[in-house]
């Protein structure tokens, strides 16, 4: 009997702790390898929020100074430029992607290099689903890019 | 009566304008399918430049004339839209084979300031041992970014960054012939299909 109590409050202690992460799932999560000595470099991922409306409101990684969300965006001159996200909204059950050329969260004044690492942790912080934290596999600059472009 | 007559002249007012829209975009649909090639054609002479490699050493266009050269402009704090070019253009070689020998891809950094020849040495070969990055003088990159009509301009955000630049994204194609034939801007990067016009070319 005492087993059970122990046990099912263990249970709902460990279900309250993942309560964020149940709501905010991550998939798909890489961080761009770039040349040593770089001081940037973006991470990529999707996010999805089942829960109820939501903010990412803070970003931070150990390998960088600062962490940024930005979006990179083409005018119809072919001018490239970036945008700072302050607040993201991401609304109950919506999915947002952060891609190439696209959304992405900038990593600024990296610590260390990230050629032969094999993954860097990212802090997400919503308003409501609270931290999350993603182990973020580094991933070689041309695995993944080109998959992304559209095709006319 | 008269009312009717006049509806029924505007219709045919609206009718023709209708036919000759369509002739006109089907011909300019039917021209524009005339092209060969993937990338955008814009054929133009390619103005001559002398800038500094990664090694120090002055590198002029002229000194690729028998070579295709595909040329961009970027900067090394560029988190997302540089690497993605470097990667798709280091894709293209690799499609080429054996004739990627014949073509040479160039990096012209749009910011002097912070892309030193050292910066530049760390940063190149990371992609491609046989691509070259040049700096210059923020007057010469000026110059070749002004005859390339290539936009460039600092921003100074609320980013911790420093700053950003902004930039012309497109990659351009040089001829052997030393003629811009043609340019593929951010959503026109399929390294198979600019590998397709390079081998058309040589």
């Amino acid at each position: 009997m005492n087993k059970i109590v122990l046990l099912s409050i263990l249970f709902f202690t460990l279900a309250q702790f993942s309560y964020a992460d149940d709501n905010i799932v991550i998939n798909d999560a890489w961080v761009r390898e770039v040349p040593p000595g770089s001081s940037v470099s973006s991470v990529y991922m999707t996010i999805e929020n089942k829960g109820e409306d939501d903010n990412l409101v803070g970003l931070s990684s150990e390998v960088a100074e600062t962490a940024e969300l930005h979006t990179s965006k083409v005018d119809e001159k072919g001018v490239a430029t970036m945008e700072m996200i302050k607040v993201l909204d991401i609304p109950s059950d919506n999915t947002v992607k952060l891609e190439p050329g696209g959304m992405h969260i900038m990593l600024i004044d990296l610590k260390e290099s990230l050629v032969g690492k094999e993954a860097v942790n990212i802090k997400l912080v919503f308003d409501k689903a609270g931290i999350v934290v993603v182990e973020v596999p580094v991933k070689k600059t041309g695995q993944m890019d080109h998959q992304h472009h559209h095709h006319h | 009566m008269k009312r009717k007559k006049l509806f029924k002249v505007l219709i045919g007012i609206l009718v023709m304008i209708i036919v000759l829209w369509g002739v006109i975009l089907y011909v300019h649909l039917d021209q524009n399918t005339k092209s060969d090639y993937y990338g955008m054609v814009s054929e133009r002479e390619a103005p001559e430049f002398t800038l500094t490699d990664q090694d120090g050493a002055k590198v002029s266009l002229s000194d690729f004339k028998d070579k295709v050269v595909l040329i961009f402009f970027g900067y090394t704090h560029c988190p997302d839209i540089c690497p993605m070019t470097m990667s798709v253009i280091n894709n293209v070689m690799d499609q080429l084979g054996d004739q990627a020998d014949r073509v040479q891809v160039v990096f012209v950094t749009i910011d002097p300031e912070r892309d030193t020849q050292d910066k530049l040495k760390s940063y190149i070969p990371y992609y491609n041992e046989n691509f070259i990055g040049l700096t210059g003088t923020p007057e010469e990159i000026d110059k070749v970014a002004d005859d390339y009509n290539i936009f460039y301009s600092k921003e100074e955000g609320e980013s911790s960054s420093g700053y950003l630049m902004g930039h012309g994204s497109s990659v351009l194609l040089i001829t052997p012939e030393g003629d811009i034939l043609l340019r593929y801007p951010q959503n026109t990067m399929d390294p198979a299909a600019i590998a397709g016009d390079i081998e058309k070319i040589l």
